[in-house]
C-alpha cells in the first residue's frame, strides 16, 4: 500500500515538473524589419494562435541574467525565430549550453523575394500587423509549437 | 580622418526590445520616430545584436553617443551599451514619459498595439528625443555628455 502510494506521489511530482509552455524567443530587430516581423508573429501566437501555451522571452533580459528569465529558458523547450542570418537569438541560448527543440531563421524560411520584400519593407511594427507574411511566420511558429505541445501531451 | 569626423556626428537610439510589456513596444515606437525625424543625425541599434557584438557594432556603440530607453527597471539597454564599453549620454525609463503625460493613456495590456494614444505618446517622446539628440550633438564639441534622466 505504502509503495502505492509513493508511486503515485512520483506520478504526481512527474506531472508537476512536466513543461507546461513552448518558449519563443525572437529577435527584435530594431534597426531592420526582419526583427519588426519576427516579433510581431511571435506575439500572434502568443495571443491568437496558442494563447496559454506558448510564452515570449524576453532575449534582452534574459542576456542579463535575469533569474525567471534564465530558469524557464533552462527548463522548458524553446523555439527561436531570428530576423537575420546573424542568428543573435539561435546563439545566445546555444552559449548557455540549450539546444533550442526549433530554430527559424527568416532568411532561410522566406523566398528570396519574400525575404527581400521583408528587408525592405517598413520597420514599424504595426505596419506588419496584417500582413499576409506575418501570418505565414505565425502559422509556422504555431505549429511547430504545437507539435511539441502534443509531444508532451499537452495538445 | 574623414570617418572619424563622422561617426562623431551620430547618436545612437538604443530601445528596449521587452516583447513582453507594452512599454517595450512604446521605446520601440518612440525610438523608429526618433531616429526618422533625424536620419543623418541618430542611428537605431538592435539590442539583441549585442549577443554576437563584432568589432564592427562596438565601435558604433563606443566611438557615437548614446540614448537608451528602458522599458523596465532592469534597464537591459542602457547596461548592454555601458557593457560593450559605451558611454550612455541619456538614459529614459518609460514610465516616467507615462507619469508626464497623463492626457495620454494607453493600453498597458495589448503588448503588440497599445493603442492609438501610444501612436501620440511615441511621437511626443520621439520629439523630446530629436531636441536631445540635436542638444548632444549640439553641446558636445566632441566631449561626451554627462547627465542622465532617468
Amino acid at each position: 500500500m505504502k509503495s502505492l502510494t509513493d508511486q503515485m506521489e512520483k506520478k504526481v511530482k512527474i506531472k508537476m515538473f512536466k513543461p507546461k509552455f513552448i518558449g519563443l524567443l525572437s529577435c527584435s530587430g530594431e534597426d531592420f524589419p526582419g526583427g519588426s516581423i519576427s516579433r510581431v508573429a511571435t506575439r500572434k501566437v502568443l495571443t491568437e494562435f496558442l494563447p496559454g501555451m506558448t510564452t515570449a522571452i524576453c532575449v534582452p533580459l534574459f542576456l542579463n541574467g535575469n533569474e525567471q528569465e534564465t530558469k524557464f529558458v533552462k527548463n522548458f523547450p524553446c523555439i527561436t525565430i531570428d530576423g537575420c542570418e546573424k542568428a543573435c537569438v539561435k546563439k545566445s541560448l546555444e552559449a548557455m549550453g540549450k539546444k533550442p527543440v526549433e530554430s527559424i531563421n527568416l532568411s532561410e524560411f522566406f523566398s528570396k523575394d519574400e525575404y527581400k520584400q521583408i528587408m525592405s519593407g517598413p520597420i514599424h511594427d504595426l505596419d506588419w500587423n496584417d500582413n499576409p507574411l506575418t501570418l505565414k511566420l505565425a502559422e509556422h511558429i504555431a505549429i511547430l509549437s504545437a507539435k511539441h505541445l502534443k509531444e508532451m501531451n499537452m495538445i | 580622418m574623414t570617418e572619424d569626423v563622422e561617426i562623431k556626428t551620430i547618436v545612437n537610439v538604443v530601445p528596449c526590445s521587452g516583447i513582453g510589456k507594452a512599454l517595450g513596444t512604446l521605446s520601440r515606437w518612440a525610438a523608429f520616430d526618433a531616429v526618422e525625424k533625424c536620419p543623418e543625425k541618430s542611428r537605431l541599434l538592435c539590442l539583441s545584436r549585442f549577443v554576437v557584438i563584432d568589432d564592427e557594432y562596438k565601435d558604433f556603440v563606443r566611438n557615437n553617443y548614446n540614448i537608451t530607453l528602458d522599458g523596465c527597471p532592469e534597464k537591459c539597454a542602457t547596461k548592454h551599451v555601458e557593457r560593450n564599453g559605451g558611454t550612455v549620454q541619456k538614459s529614459h525609463l518609460m514610465a516616467k514619459y507615462l507619469i508626464k503625460n497623463r492626457d495620454l493613456k494607453i493600453d498597458v495590456k495589448n503588448v503588440s498595439n497599445p493603442g492609438e494614444n501610444a501612436e501620440k505618446l511615441a511621437k511626443r517622446i520621439g520629439n523630446e528625443l530629436e531636441e536631445e539628440i540635436d542638444e548632444i550633438l549640439d553641446g558636445s564639441n566632441g566631449e561626451k555628455g554627462e547627465d542622465k534622466n532617468v
